[in-house]
């Protein structure tokens, strides 16, 4: 006899929450989840992806590129560059834009150091700076634009200037990729050959 | 509950027009307010899930993830809208420091903001990356009736 008024406590406790939460809108949580792989820097969204021996993607997924016995494509000669000197490689790295959402993308790709510049003997490759373009070695520059169209890639070369330096100095340098959507891109960045409105 | 799926529809012939890599729209009610993305980084998991791996079905082939020590920051990959005839608080926070909120220059963990009736605001989304892997993260959405204080 004990047990039923508990019995019936209990189904009255359960009512009136039922009835608590479909009668009144109150607070309502729900969690939702985001997924990602954090993947190489040769397979990703907007890729970087080695096109000779001196660049290579590194145990951490980056692109290196290692112009040194350090680089573990280092065939035993040709130890770095030499003092005095202007090198320039005209395919070193290719950026692309895997986005899936087939938009075009404004890249920019900007060097820590004026040791190391960038162009594209392709074409398409503006300077930040004047929106001049950086076709060669001569009109290499340290920070370059460009617009890269859905799933197309850009070669990019690098131009160094050992001008000025010592043979063992060693050269540590960040590059530093920066993507917008076209017609997102900040003010510094409108003379990368942007197509041209016809309003 | 019409009106949502109205929505829905209108929104998918939207769509159909502008991005037709997007198979199905993921959308999502949580109490009156819908919760959906246009962007084909979003998916339906039961409900709408972000997923930018290989597990999607919108990924093309190519464009694998996110590189390692990277900010990627997805301008309004997720939509919220009132379908409630009151006015609501939308708490969005996330629960990892690798997620960030967006609706104008500055991300932040945490937003929130009022919705009127039939109002929708956009919200981006800034993911940061560490190291190499799959991420699994999770973000809460909370609603409460009336405006935000």
């Amino acid at each position: 006899m004990r047990k039923m008024p508990l019995g019936i406590l209990g189904a009255m406790v359960a009512l009136s929450l039922v009835i608590g939460v479909s009668a009144t809108f109150s607070d309502y949580n729900a969690d939702r989840s985001i997924h990602w792989n954090i993947t190489t820097d040769d397979t990703e969204l907007i890729d970087l992806k080695p096109i000779q021996p001196y660049a290579y993607i590194a145990d951490n997924g980056e692109l290196v590129v290692d112009f040194s016995p350090n680089n573990p494509n280092y065939p035993g000669y040709g130890d770095g560059v030499s003092p005095a000197s202007e090198y320039n490689f005209n395919e070193v790295f290719a950026v692309s834009n895997h986005l899936w959402e087939n938009m075009p993308i404004v890249v920019r790709i900007t060097s820590s150091n004026t040791h190391v510049e960038f162009y594209s003997h392709e074409g398409g490759v503006y300077a930040v700076d004047g929106g001049a373009l950086a076709t060669a070695s001569d009109s290499a520059r340290d920070d370059v634009c460009f617009v890269l169209g859905p799933n197309s890639e850009k070669k990019i070369g690098m131009d160094l200037s050992a001008n000025g330096d010592s043979p063992g100095d060693v050269w540590d340098l960040t590059m530093t990729v920066k993507a917008y959507r076209l017609g997102t891109e900040p003010a510094e960045l409108s003379n990368c050959g942007q197509p041209v409105v016809v309003e | 509950m019409k009106k949502i799926i109205i929505a829905i529809i209108l929104l998918l012939i939207a769509l159909g027009l502008r991005a037709p890599a997007i198979s199905v729209m993921a959308a999502d009610t949580i109490s009156g307010v819908l919760l959906y993305s246009t962007s084909p980084y979003a998916k339906n998991e039961g409900n709408l899930t972000i997923d930018i791996t290989e597990n999607n079905p919108n990924y093309p082939g190519y464009g694998n993830g996110l590189s390692p020590g990277s900010v990627y920051r997805f301008d309004g990959l997720l939509t919220i809208e009132n379908s409630n005839d009151f006015p609501v608080c939308v708490i969005l926070e996330s629960q990892s420091d690798l997620v960030k909120f967006y609706t104008d220059d500055q991300s932040l963990p945490a937003i929130s903001f009022t919705l009127d009736v039939n109002e929708s605001m956009s919200v981006g989304v800034e993911l940061n990356t560490a190291e190499l892997g799959l991420m699994e993260e999770y973000y809460s959405i909370q609603i409460m009736e009336g405006g935000c204080q």
